[in-house]
């Protein structure tokens, strides 16, 4: 290489990145990093941070996932922090947005969400208090282009808005419904609000119709401690033919007959997780027997199952 | 250097030149093939026949100095020879941008402009691991940045844009009995400071430091004499901070809105763990806004926000009744701090 000038190297501002450069540099951190590092910095930055293309996805899923759950998570000022949050980022997408991974929001930000997020693909809100029919509703008729749901724990949602957005998302192909361990609610004590804890929906069988009669594309399914029973359960075998995935774990209202006889229609079935569990010994205090323990093994079986 | 490079480089092969001018004026003239690895001089090639001579020397962009061109030439050398495995340019790509973070910006912007994505894709994946887990000042220092964000701008993502205008005016309230209270604590300490003056003469002190005259058990107790001030110290503390929030809690329609101190904010902020806090911003005060406003206006502020609190009570119940009530039909549940008030469905 020859070089006919010596090289004098000008004293450029090195900071100003272009933008398209800082944003392809955002777009490499974490929804964490960003929100606390970079948005934070300078004038400059903040503007690129809004950028619509750094916000096709919301998601705060491993900011909640640690061991232990939180008592502040359940307040109203911590709701309204997420709900600011998702405000922001719904703004700043024009409608770009595709992932909505959060928990903790309200009908206050989800109806924001409906309004300006029409190619919405996934959308996860699990411990949801304040959702009700009313923001569901609003997402089913907004957003036909979902493909999963998360609505596990959100217990002001009925199966009213199951319907609604099994007719209006033909694409649904992943749906979590999750109830709280209502068998063994100690996990959960001290930090859901007992009253909520007490709330837990009572129409399993509903909901399996509702899922049934509007989902029929449904390919995995988790309804881990819901009160269906085995006509519920049957229904939704029968309605949704090309389930891959099904979750039954705590479905204390089903027998192992039950659950052989109806997923035998199944064709597609890859996984199926069934009940399995026994009646926790911390409600008998039956740790004091020693011979406990040889029961451990043979609860596990099939002949124990319930 | 490897032989395929040399191979590359030697000058008897007849490999064709271009010339190039960089941002300082500067021509170099370079390789054809390592150049058009870059799509920018590619299409100045292909679609206008540039760089053929000295004087027809393809200009490139204001962000190409010859020292970042000499790097982008570099990368383009090692990456256009065939039959390299991902190892060996995985192993050349580490190596290659170790260097300092301006000239790593340099070398981002750089084959930006020349529209290298390979290397604004590598380049932009060192910067961002400098940055990760980076706070604000420390991504500032390291890139030469000014601080000019506002506090209201730092806040805008987290602030409540349905806040009803008049929680300012409360806010005020709040902001002038913490005041008051802060007053009132630094009286309380200096009479507290006022009451510990020490009569002892030099000597006592000396030989008490030294620990002549004086039995080890004396010593001892001085120790616990220290001990039980300390504890005083901590419970005063405690019982103001006490006192701070009971009078930081309104009553609003009955129940009972608590709104906590500066102090007690910062205490609560450092014992919550890294994940309860999702992306912890300092919380914006405007308690202090009224700092330096002209008393008359002043006066009429306080005025103000007395009167705004006295009608509180009698006005608050309408007033959230009408947000609640406006576009929706369905109860809204208002969740309260002892957690009553949830609407059970199937119960």
């Amino acid at each position: 290489m020859k070089t006919e000038t010596e090289p004098n190297e000008t004293e450029s501002d090195w900071s100003e990145l272009t933008r398209e450069c800082l944003i392809n540099i955002l777009s490499r951190l974490s929804v964490e990093d960003r929100w606390r590092g970079t948005m934070l910095v300078c004038k400059s930055w903040f503007s690129v941070f809004k950028e619509p293309s750094l916000h096709f996805v919301f998601n705060l899923d491993p900011q909640f996932d640690s061991p232990t759950e939180s008592t502040r998570w359940w307040t109203p000022e911590f709701e309204a922090k997420i709900d600011n949050m998702l405000r922001s980022v719904v703004e700043w997408a024009q409608s770009s947005l595709t992932h909505i991974r959060i928990r903790h929001c309200s009908d206050r930000s989800l109806a924001l969400v409906a309004q300006s997020c029409p190619n919405l693909e996934v959308l996860f809100i699990r411990s949801c208090p304040r959702v009700t029919d009313d923001s569901i509703s609003r997402i089913a008729l907004s957003c036909p282009k979902l493909r999963e749901l998360d609505i596990s724990y959100c217990y002001e949602i009925t199966h009213e808005s199951l319907v609604l957005i099994g007719r209006n998302c033909p694409n649904l192909k992943v749906l979590k419904r999750n109830l709280m361990n209502w068998l063994d609610p100690s996990q959960h004590r001290g930090i859901v609000p007992d009253d909520y804890l007490n709330a837990c929906p009572q129409d399993g069988d509903d909901e399996a119709a509702a899922i049934a009669n509007s989902m029929p594309g449904l390919e995995q399914l988790e309804i881990r401690f819901s009160k269906l029973t085995a006509k519920g359960l049957n229904s939704i075998c029968q309605g949704c033919p090309n389930l891959e995935f099904l979750d039954l774990s705590g479905c204390a209202n089903l027998t192992s007959r039950d659950i052989a006889n109806a997923s035998s229609s199944l064709v597609h079935l890859k996984e199926i997780k069934k009940p399995n569990f026994y009646i926790p010994r911390s409600v008998f205090h039956t740790e004091r027997y020693g011979h406990w323990s040889l029961y451990d093994e043979r609860f596990q079986t099939d002949i124990f199952q319930i | 250097m490897s032989e395929i490079d040399m191979a590359v480089i030697k000058p008897e092969m007849m490999k064709p030149y271009i010339w190039l001018e960089t941002s300082d004026g500067s021509i170099q003239q370079v390789e054809q093939e390592i150049a058009m690895y870059c799509p920018l001089i590619c299409q100045e090639i292909i679609q206008k026949g540039m760089g053929s001579s000295k004087s027809c020397a393809i200009c490139l962009p204001q962000r190409v100095s010859p020292v970042t061109l000499s790097l982008i030439l570099d990368y383009c050398r090692f990456h256009q020879v065939p039959g390299r495995s991902n190892k060996e340019r995985k192993s050349y790509d580490e190596k290659f941008i170790r260097m300092d973070t301006k000239r790593l910006c340099e070398l981002t912007s750089a084959a930006d402009s020349l529209q290298l994505k390979p290397l604004v894709d590598l380049t932009s994946r060192a910067l961002a691991r400098i940055i990760e887990g980076k706070s604000p000042e420390e991504i500032r220092e390291i890139f030469h940045l000014p601080d000019d964000l506002t506090e209201e701008e730092k806040l805008e993502p987290l602030k409540n844009t349905t806040d009803d205008p008049r929680i300012r005016l409360l806010n005020r309230l709040y902001a002038k009995k913490r005041k008051e209270l802060r007053e009132r604590e630094r009286l309380k300490n200096v009479e507290v400071e006022e009451e510990h003056v020490d009569e002892r003469s030099v000597d006592d002190l000396l030989s008490f430091i030294n620990g002549n005259d004086g039995d080890p058990k004396e010593v001892k107790t001085s120790k616990n004499k220290k001990k039980n001030r300390r504890k005083k110290e901590q419970q005063q503390k405690n019982s103001s901070l006490k006192e701070a929030s009971e009078v930081n809690k309104v009553e609003v329609n009955g129940q009972s809105i608590r709104h906590q101190s500066a102090e007690a904010d910062r205490i609560a902020e450092t014992s919550n763990s890294h994940t309860e806090d999702v992306f912890a911003h300092r919380e914006f005060d405007d308690g202090d806004i009224d700092d330096g406003i002209d008393p008359a206006l002043k006066e009429k502020i306080d005025r103000e926000v007395e009167d705004f609190a006295r009608r509180l009570n009698s006005d608050w119940p309408e007033r959230m009744q009408e947000l609640l009530s406006s576009g929706q039909e369905r109860k809204m549940m208002l969740f309260t701090p002892n957690g009553n008030s949830f609407l059970r469905r199937n119960a």
